[in-house]
């Protein structure tokens, strides 16, 4: 299992706290704690540390490169990569760039299936055709995806990599049963969706793969989906975000959650007909939530916009 | 009138700074590159208290690259700074105050070589309690954090008896406000360069709003004359206020000093939020009471301002608020007490609005409070207790008749959003939330739309504005005309373009009042080398003084072109007019161009050329009352907004503002000003706070500091520009800089309490305690 390695082994530590071994005082640790506590999140970006960069010119010299070089990570959109390098929370040794390979950067549809490339950029899925007849509900989450200039470089498959817990594509992943192919030079593997999310940021991506694809089964005629998110600002990352997926007769029904826990949260319901006892049901759920910030609202917006998405899912608007 | 494009003609242009603005292409201070430079960095003190041990910069100065670490020990004569009192250190002795202290400074020939030194800098601290709120400072155990304790300073008016007034009162409102610690989040950091001249003098090319202070302030603090600094701090990338004090200015300066070399220092922007000013977060009491007819007959209140660690210009704030705490409004009893408190928490300083906007949002609510527990509309509320033409000022000074205040009153009838033109009692759509919420009262109106828990909401609040810095401090104004041996007419004034616009008001009013073009122009601002003194470019002050400054210059200097002129061509005088391009004669208007270019004129007289100043002092109360104004502005804000009740948000739908300043000298910079300033207050209103824990910044960047984007501010914007003053006004133009952030945050307050009930008495206002107010939070879920 690859967890976000980086956090763990370069854990943020004050830099301005000079030669703490000789501060002198009784409450040391407590006020050690103090400064380390609120400069991990003020933390300075800088430049990165030194790296190799290296362009593979096709797929197999990519994961070549990915297997033949420690430590070595994939750049595509780089909205996520380069943030963290800059602030040093990861020093990759080497950078492999696969965001010239197109091959990888496709749609298509095919016997009941939707293939999208690793690569495809979000504002890319926002606007496809393809996706906004088949998945209208993928389209419009991926035009939620911070603003208009990130959508054009950040990928599906550096967001469901990163696996950020309030992004929408993971959780869009799994709200919509998708199965990641990850490839590494030697071999190839599927992996559901949700399989893959384990825990803030940190996935069952294995050293040396790549997500070349996902594929998302074209949902049944009656199935019906719905999304959406509450931010403070448009274009921030959500403060609680949810699909909610109808799936017609003898199906089963679910909510998957984003932006309330570590990752994507899918859970099956029996979706109340009655609003007041739906809100009941999705807050039951929501209780089992343990958001860091704002608690109470943070489960409160969890149930808004489960709600939310339910009634999009019923109007069939998304 | 309304400010729109259509109707201003030849004056609806564009700024001269503009387009290089937006275009990216003009250079900023912060982007200056000399020879040889080195890059400046400072350390600041990794504790909010404590005592300083020891500093050992020996590894350090060892570091290749490293050229000068410099510490209290190095600072020539005065380490300290600080506008009025200087309290600060330049360089902290024996004890920090807080997380912006610096410690000591490094010149390096990269900013990473600078980085590392400072990393490698032994300091040793003997961390001491924190003050982490003026309520813990004022307590008698509190350390104490400056010599004469952890009081910066008192201030207060009394006016009849409040106290005993309050028996006569029908109903009494109390209520204690809080507002955030907003930061100026200007786009460009502190910085810029620091160059030592052949002739041992230095440059310094930093932004600030007071060259000419600067100067004196460095000049004490390097032991070098005045004449021998020169300040350069035009254009700059936004201030608000933020950059009016000292703040990397003295290292940059010691480390050229130091080293022989110009050094740069540009703060980054997590540097910028641990040691820049902030606004003064304030908490305010008051207690108001009013008849059975809605006229307010006494006021308490009780300001307490969080000034963190140094003075700066903290009394002055402090002063402004408890002058502005009555509002545009007769109150017969007032009794107003305000305490400005030290803590460990960042230095709270200048910020557009100037301790008005916190207050104004307190006072405005005391308004919109009795208004609804007398049922009477709050237009008509205000109406009934607005002070009239021939007042006394708010501290019982004289001041400038006006009428400003009646005059946006009256706007607000004009908005097409605001509905109780009537005057009938009762706010908009009292009565339907009887169902769900609050029970406050007021609850707006659903959408048409069928979005029921969505509310919208009116509201509307006034501002009165004094500008200039007050009776008893100094403040000087002046500018100067000449002709240039080129031609030009170069038009000089001491203050700085931080953003404000002020280049086109200079060519705007230099163009309309002596009759040339602007590109006969060269206007000099901030640079001491060529500028007259002006005073600083703050409370709203630049404007009106460039044009008394070019109406006092205007009869000398066109005698003396006219006369030049007429020696030079023979014409009589009284033919010659000043106009585009030179100098006309006015019997043969028609002509294509003038009988005389400014250019010609210029060569051909080549000594002497003709010039103008004036010196003055900004018009100021004969009463002798600290800080009492005499120019007042006025401003009234009709909110509109639309509150999601189920997640609390609050959409600003219209954020229309009326603006009593005297004539408009650049409607597209006026209109600005208003607009921009507008989105600032919103950005106060809805979600800026720096929150401080144990004297620590809980946000180093904007990823966690929110500020309004395009996508949160009102699509619809009217400005209304109430241009006459009462007759014989002699003033001219007031400043609009600061007006258009004051009467926002409780125009919005009240649209919300419109909407749905929720009362605001904090800002921020918080999505989470909306969604509160209505139950356990899932209530309004049915409405979907
Ligand atoms: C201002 C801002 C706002 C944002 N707002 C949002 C938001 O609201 N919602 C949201 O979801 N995201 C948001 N993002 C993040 C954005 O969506 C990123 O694009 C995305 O998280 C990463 O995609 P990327 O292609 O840029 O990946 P990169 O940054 O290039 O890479 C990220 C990680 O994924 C790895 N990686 C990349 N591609 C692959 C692959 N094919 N296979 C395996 N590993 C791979 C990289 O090695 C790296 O570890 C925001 C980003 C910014 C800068």
């Amino acid at each position: 299992m690859r967890a976000f390695s980086d956090w763990q082994t370069n854990k943020p530590h004050d830099e301005r706290v000079h030669d703490n071994e000789q501060v002198t005082t009784s409450n040391k640790h407590q006020v050690h704690d103090n400064v380390t506590k609120r400069y991990a999140k003020g933390r300075e970006a800088m430049k990165p540390a030194v790296f190799q960069y290296v362009r593979p010119n096709n797929l197999q010299e990519a994961l070549s490169a990915l297997r033949d070089n420690a430590d070595a990570k994939l750049l595509a959109g780089g909205q996520s990569l380069i943030p963290l390098m800059n602030f040093r929370l990861s020093r990759p040794t080497t950078l492999v760039d696969i965001s010239q390979l197109k091959e990888l950067a496709t749609i298509s549809v095919s016997e009941g299936t939707v293939h999208i490339g690793g690569l495809v950029r979000h504002q890319q899925l926002h606007e496809d055709e393809q996706i906004r007849e088949v998945l209208p509900v993928l389209s419009k989450a991926a035009g939620e995806v911070g603003h208009w200039a990130i959508r054009n470089r950040g990928t599906l498959g550096g967001s469901l990599s990163h696996a950020d817990p309030a992004a929408e594509l993971p959780a869009a992943m799994v709200a919509l049963h998708a199965t990641l192919l990850l490839e590494s030079a030697d071999s190839a593997r599927e992996v559901p969706a949700e399989e893959f999310f384990l825990g803030f940021l940190t996935t069952d991506l294995q050293d040396g793969e790549m997500i070349t694809s996902v594929k998302i089964p074209v949902p049944a005629p009656n199935a019906k989906y719905g999304f959406a998110e509450f931010a403070r600002r448009p274009g921030d990352f959500a403060l609680a975000g949810a699909y909610v997926e109808l799936s017609g007769e003898g199906g089963t029904d679910a909510v998957t959650w984003f932006g309330v826990s570590g990752g994507p949260e899918r859970r099956e319901l029996s979706i109340a007909k009655e609003t007041s006892d739906r809100a009941e049901q999705f807050k039951e759920l929501a209780e089992e939530f343990d958001p860091v910030e704002d608690p109470a609202y943070r489960k409160h917006l969890a149930v808004v916009v489960a709600e939310q998405a339910y009634q999009q899912a019923r109007k069939g608007q998304a | 009138m309304l400010i729109r494009p259509e109707t201003m003609g030849d004056t609806w242009r564009p700024r001269p700074d503009g387009p290089a603005k937006v275009t990216g292409s003009l250079p900023y201070l912060t982007d200056l590159v000399f020879p040889n430079m080195l890059i400046g960095k400072v350390l600041r003190s990794a504790y909010p208290h404590a005592e300083l041990e020891s500093i050992d910069t020996d590894e350090a100065k060892r570091l290749p690259g490293v050229h000068a670490i410099l510490t209290h020990e190095d600072v020539p004569r005065m380490n300290r700074f600080g506008i009025v009192m200087p309290d600060q250190p330049v360089f902290c002795e024996d004890r920090v105050r807080f997380v912006g202290d610096a410690i000591c400074a490094v010149a390096a020939d990269t900013a990473e070589i600078a980085t590392q030194a400072l990393r490698l800098v032994k300091v040793v601290y003997r961390p001491l309690p924190v003050v982490t709120n003026p309520e813990a400072a004022l307590t008698e155990d509190a350390p104490r954090l400056h010599p004469n304790g952890n009081v910066l300073h008192r201030a207060g008016y009394r006016r009849g008896k409040a106290q005993d007034a309050m028996a006569d009162c029908s109903v009494i409102v109390e209520e204690t406000y809080e507002t955030p610690r907003q930061m100026h989040a200007y786009l460009e950091t502190e910085g810029g360069v620091v160059v030592p001249e052949e002739d041992g003098s230095i440059t310094v090319y930093m932004g600030t709003q007071h060259g000419y202070r600067d100067r004196q302030q460095l000049a004490r603090i390097l032991a070098m004359p005045e004449h021998a600094i020169r300040i350069v701090s035009s254009p700059m990338g936004g201030s608000f206020g933020g950059k009016d004090e000292l703040n990397v200015q003295p290292y940059a300066a010691l480390l050229a000093l130091a080293t022989g070399r110009p050094v740069k220092i540009h703060q980054t922007r997590a540097e910028s939020v641990r040691s820049a000013l902030k606004r003064h977060p304030m908490q305010i009491h008051m207690r108001t009471g009013a008849d059975a007819n809605g006229h307010i007959l006494a006021h308490q209140v009780s300001i307490v301002a969080d000034t963190g660690a140094y003075a700066t210009l903290g009394p002055a704030v402090l002063d402004f608020a408890v002058e502005h705490a009555t509002g545009p409004y007769r109150i017969p009893n007032l009794e107003i007490e305000g305490v400005s408190v030290f803590t460990n928490n960042g230095v709270s300083g200048e910020f557009r609005g100037f301790g008005g906007n916190q207050v104004t949002f307190a006072v405005e609510g005391q308004v919109e409070r009795l208004a609804a527990k007398l049922g009477i509309d709050p237009w008509e509320m205000r109406r009934r207790n607005l002070r009239h033409a021939e007042d006394l000022g708010p501290l019982g000074q004289r001041i400038a008749p006006t009428d400003g205040a009646a005059q946006v009153l009256e706007a607000i009838r004009r908005s097409p959003v605001w509905p109780a033109q009537t005057g009938a009692a009762g706010p908009v759509g009292v009565g339907s939330g009887a169902d769900v919420g609050s029970g406050s009262g007021a609850t707006g109106e659903g959408l048409p739309l069928g979005l029921p828990w969505k509310r919208r909401g009116v509201g509307m609040a006034l501002a009165m504005h004094g500008s200039g810095l007050g009776f008893g401090r100094p403040d000087p104004a002046g500018g100067r005309l000449s002709l240039m041996p080129n031609g030009k007419v170069e038009v000089a004034f001491g203050f700085e373009e931080v953003g404000q616009g002020l280049l086109a008001v200079i060519e705007q009013l230099a163009t309309s009042e002596l009759g040339c073009a602007p590109e006969d122009l060269c206007i000099r601002i901030g640079d001491t080398a060529v500028v007259p003194v002006s005073g600083s470019t703050t409370a709203s002050r630049a404007t009106n003084v460039v044009y008394q400054a070019i109406r006092r210059m205007k009869p000398s200097w066109q005698a003396e072109m006219v006369a030049a002129a007429a020696r030079l061509t023979g014409l009589p005088a009284e033919r010659l007019r000043l106009g585009p391009g030179g100098v006309w004669d006015s019997e043969r208007m028609g002509a294509d161009r003038p009988v005389l270019s400014y250019r010609s004129l210029a060569q051909q007289r080549s000594q002497h050329l003709p010039t103008a100043e004036a010196h003055f002092s900004f018009p100021t109360t004969p009463d002798a009352v600290t800080g009492g104004h005499y120019l007042y502005t006025f401003g009234a804000v009709v909110a509109q907004v639309e509150v999601d009740l189920l997640t609390g948000s609050i959409e600003v739908r219209r954020l229309d503002q009326a603006i009593a300043a005297g004539p408009v000298i650049h409607p597209m910079g006026y209109a600005g000003q208003i607009e921009g300033g507008g989105s600032m207050a919103l950005g106060f209103t809805l979600m800026e706070d720096v929150p401080m824990t144990e004297g620590f910044y809980e946000v180093g960047n904007f990823d966690s500091y929110l500020i309004p984007t395009i996508a949160d501010v009102p699509r619809t914007v009217d400005v209304d520009a109430i241009e006459q003053l009462l007759p014989g006004d002699p003033f001219g133009p007031r400043g609009v800089g600061e007006i258009g952030t004051v009467a926002v945050a409780p125009a919005i307050a009240a649209a919300v309490h419109n909407a749905c009930g929720y009362v605001a008495h904090r800002l921020p206002i918080s999505p989470k305690e909306i969604v509160q107010s209505w139950g356990d939070g899932t209530a309004g879920i049915g409405h979907l």
